[in-house]
């Protein structure tokens, strides 16, 4: 590994450090007052996988701990979500329950804020909910300039990191990888190891 | 008021035995303040091509209460426990192993208004919202004098798929194609690769269960380990041989799908199977390199897998086994 950096500076941030080193592709108290104040509604973060829908939802559920954050995989059920008596709950691949156990959790939860690849409009119509959609799709320069050299800042010992990636360079990623992120970082952590 | 600068910087010894590890504090303020406890405490941390994990491993006091007279400079030493350290740092193709040991120095209320942080070069010092004081370094895990040790214990053997015969049925599959079918269809190739993926499976488990189970017992040994192969009559190979392998696997789990990365960090001296129709006894010697134990931490672990090749019927056949091993 590069021996300026204390450790690699594209592996897998800490849950406390993900504020560190994003770039939030929404406005942060607009979406928290809409969370605190709207009415029953669902917030879906939409787009394909490793667009940064989960690290967005891991950010968003650190500024509100008072509501709980469920990540889900295959062995997942819906019991332990119905039976947490929060009202608002983050899900992240809200995809590992099937279309009947969604409505339910639509019903039972004034609001849910969920990770998916495929838009769960018809699921919210089907529980008489509002669906506001963000897209995570697309990447641009600028914000992938910034969010790497946040990645080696934070990995950095000095309080000032040397290194930074060049516009060149961002464009050469960007065109090899489109928009996947993490194709991005996992490319650049072979680099870096 | 006068506002304190707070000049603080750790120092602290590479661990290299298992009982002790010490170091010291140097803290300087430019007013005079309290704190009320200083507390020292160390985080294991797993990151690599997965979710990182960063967990509390240990904390103990560094100091209590403590008065800092303007201007005048203290080193505070401290002593904490080695054997916290479960595995060596480690820095691996894809994960890392680091011990962050972080230093909390809380100040009495009645001078929090005095504080300002002044940060030395290569540390990072943050004061939180609770006003304490946090500093942290990077630990440095090696030579420690542990040996290793095997687990006793019986495990059996896994026969794996062969590629030969993998191929074979892709030839034979490819060429019935070729002759009957005139039209390429992309269908019909996902169907042909489920099924050679079935056929390698049912072959495997044909030939498996036609030669009998094979398994091993490991036996601790002086800077050794003793693998006894254990085997039903029936079960034979021609040239087997045996070696143990060291692996690191990772599993990332992050997003929607999960993707496992296996590196094989040690391969052991191959030994050949005299008498193997008896139950033969093969010694190995651990690696040099020490710190490689069995370790499972998160989503990364370190495996040790014993694997026994030998041929049959013309086919080299492919076995393995995990088995642990532990440190003294």
């Amino acid at each position: 590994m590069n021996i300026r950096f204390k450790f690699n500076p594209f592996s897998g941030v800490l849950e406390d450090d993900i504020e560190k080193i994003l770039v939030p592709k929404f406005n942060l108290d607009k979406i928290v007052s809409k969370i605190k104040n709207a009415d029953s509604l669902n917030i879906e973060f939409l787009g394909k996988q490793g667009r940064g829908k989960t690290t967005h939802l891991i950010y968003l559920q650190k500024q509100m701990t008072e509501y709980p954050i469920f990540l889900l995989n295959s062995s997942s059920t819906i019991t332990d979500i119905i039976n947490n008596k929060a009202s608002i709950v983050f899900i992240d691949s809200i995809h590992h329950l099937n279309i009947f156990e969604r409505v339910k959790l639509f019903k039972i939860k004034e609001k849910v804020i969920y990770t998916t690849h495929w838009s769960r409009k018809l699921d919210c119509y089907l529980a008489g909910k509002k669906h506001y959609c963000i897209k995570f799709k697309g990447i641009n320069k600028e914000t992938l300039l910034k969010i790497l050299n946040k990645r080696l800042q934070l990995a950095s010992y000095l309080e000032k990191e040397k290194e930074s990636f060049t516009t060149n360079e961002i464009k050469l990623l960007i065109k090899k990888f489109g928009d996947n992120y993490r194709g991005i970082i996992n490319y650049l952590y072979e680099k870096y190891q | 008021m006068t506002e304190a600068i707070i000049e603080k910087e750790i120092f602290i010894n590479e661990v290299t035995n298992h009982v002790n590890t010490s170091g010291y504090l140097i803290i300087k303020s430019s007013e005079t303040i309290t704190l009320d406890k200083i507390t020292g405490i160390v985080f294991l941390e797993a990151r690599g091509r997965m979710s990182s994990y960063k967990n509390k491993i240990l904390s103990f006091e560094v100091s209590n209460t403590k008065k800092l007279i303007q201007n005048e400079s203290y080193k505070i030493p401290f002593t904490f426990d080695s054997s916290v350290f479960e595995i060596n740092s480690y820095n691996g193709k894809n994960v890392s192993f680091s011990y962050n040991f972080e230093i909390q120095i809380d100040v009495n209320d009645n001078d929090i208004e005095k504080i300002e942080k002044s940060i030395f070069s290569k540390i990072k010092s943050i004061v939180t919202s609770n006003h304490t004081i946090k500093i942290s370094e990077y630990l440095k895990v090696e030579n420690l004098k542990f040996k290793y040790q095997i687990v006793e214990t019986k495990n059996d053997f896994n026969i794996q798929p062969n590629k030969i015969i993998g191929l074979f049925i892709l030839l034979i599959l490819g060429a019935t194609y070729a002759v009957l079918v005139p039209e390429f269809n992309f269908w019909h190739i996902i169907i042909g690769v489920v099924f050679t993926v079935l056929l390698i499976y049912l072959i495997t488990k044909h030939i498996g269960s036609s030669l009998g189970t094979i398994s091993m017992k490991t036996i601790k040994d002086e800077n050794a380990f003793i693998c006894k192969i254990l085997k039903t009559r029936k079960f034979n190979l021609v040239k087997p041989y045996l070696y143990y392998v060291i692996i690191e696997k990772v599993i990332d789990k992050r997003g929607t799908s999960t993707s496992t990365y296996t590196e094989t960090i040690f391969t052991s001296e191959k030994k050949k199977l005299e008498k193997f129709k008896s139950s033969p006894e093969i010694k190995f010697l651990y690696p040099n390199k020490n710190g490689l134990q069995s370790y499972e931490y998160s989503d990364a672990s370190i495996i040790w897998q014993m694997r026994l090749e030998g041929k049959y019927l013309g086919l080299t056949l492919k076995y393995k086994c995990i088995f642990k091993v532990g440190r003294e």
